[in-house]
């Protein structure tokens, strides 16, 4: 009784309809692992809007990486930080210029924002890079002239943080922290740009919420 | 009565189907609870460990490991946890093992990183390995080199290419034994882990 009373009435054989094309379509998340390695980054955090200042040291390729959610690609991106964050506070650091050189010897380089975040879409280096890629940064946070070169290469990965985390006792092991200009920390360093419209320290590293 | 003769017949039907699917999963558990036989070990005959190290090399050399470390073992290739030819080094991933808790970057590359590494490389294909090593086969049988000249897929591309120093430095290892008992050209391995 009960089946043939939901296949006779239109909203039973719509409901009926509606179940393959929903089992459909939770079959068709095309990469579970990239699904979930969206979800670990969280939501946004209030007070700081999408574009160009949000998730600082978080690893930008996951979302900016052609399979979304983000509509911007990027190719490489990143965040540099002023110290090696032996603080709970790690802070970024605006105008550091990148430098990245590919397997082509193609050079490209790029400048930080005012919380340390940096980006290269496809058209800013078109058909580059090449991987690997050898990175150097500099800048002068405080004045002071720094500059550091990565020991070893770039071998695919865009996303800058997926390598260079944030070091705790669970991950240290994989990680050589995150990008740093200076190797020691400045508790009197404050950001490079006095009004920029987020604090350079981004939450939810060490002591952030 | 007919609707005796159909309960019974129910009540036959479910019993055979429930005989039917323990059957079906003892069948199926029975395989998957066979223990390996220990007598059965695959030996491998490969290159030395030694020499994949490297021993009493000028400033200018490298040993295998070395080659593999700077140029597959970053940390967003062969130095993952969960990369198969997985590779320890100095500026990669790094053994724990509570003797040296060195973070990527600082610490040279540890006796025990430099073990994993042989393993990681003669254990991908051990059968091919030792066919190699002695002489049956040629090199480009095993994926070790297949992948990095992109005889075959590679997620890192091309890595390197035939008769180059760092395919110069591979093939010596692994040629150096059998018949043919070649040496390893830590020059080429040097040059092409300084590239």
């Amino acid at each position: 009784m009960m089946g043939r009373s939901l296949t006779r009435s239109p909203l039973g054989l719509g409901l009926l309809l509606m179940l393959p094309v929903a089992a459909v379509a939770a079959a068709c998340d095309a990469d579970p692992v990239h699904t979930a390695a969206v979800k670990v980054l969280g939501p946004e955090v209030q007070g700081i809007p999408k574009g160009e200042y949000h998730r600082a040291g978080q690893p930008c390729v996951t979302c900016h990486g052609g399979e979304g959610p983000a509509s911007t690609e990027f190719t490489i991106a990143g965040t540099v930080f002023y110290g090696p964050a032996n603080t709970a506070a790690p802070i970024g650091v605006g105008n550091a210029t990148v430098v990245l050189e590919d397997d082509s010897q193609s050079q490209f380089q790029t400048v930080t924002d005012c919380v340390g975040n940096f980006f290269i879409k496809p058209g800013d280096w078109p058909g580059h890079p090449e991987f690997p890629v050898l990175v150097t940064v500099q800048g002068q946070p405080e004045s002071m002239n720094l500059q550091v070169s990565m020991q070893s290469h770039i071998g695919r990965d865009g996303s800058c943080a997926d390598c260079h985390q944030y070091p705790t006792q669970l991950n240290y092991y994989q990680t050589p922290g995150l990008i740093h200009l200076s190797p020691a920390d400045d508790p009197n360093f404050q950001g490079t740009d006095p009004n920029c419209p987020v604090d350079p320290v981004p939450p939810g590293f060490g002591g952030g919420p | 009565m007919p609707s005796v003769a159909r309960r019974t017949w129910l009540v036959a039907a479910r019993l055979v189907a429930v005989v039917a699917l323990v059957c079906a999963v003892t069948f199926a558990a029975g395989p998957a609870c066979d223990t390996p036989d220990p007598s059965e070990i695959t030996e491998i005959d490969a290159p030395s460990y030694d020499t994949f190290v490297g021993q009493n090399l000028s400033a200018t050399q490298a040993g295998v490991s070395r080659l593999l470390e700077l140029r597959c073992g970053s940390l967003d290739c062969h130095g993952q946890v969960g990369r198969a030819l997985r590779i320890y080094g100095e500026f990669g991933l790094r053994f724990v093992d509570g003797d040296a808790d060195n973070q990527p970057g600082t610490g040279a590359t540890t006796a025990t990183e430099y073990e994993a590494n042989y393993q990681s490389v003669i254990g991908l294909q051990p059968e091919f390995m030792t066919e190699v090593y002695e002489g049956y086969y040629p090199p480009e049988v095993l994926l070790l080199i297949r992948k990095p000249l992109q005889l075959e897929r590679h997620k890192g591309g091309a890595v390197f290419v035939s008769g180059d120093d760092a395919y110069t430095c591979i093939t010596s290892w692994l040629e150096s034994g059998g018949d043919a008992g070649g040496s390893v050209d830590y020059d080429a391995c040097g040059r092409a882990a300084l590239q």
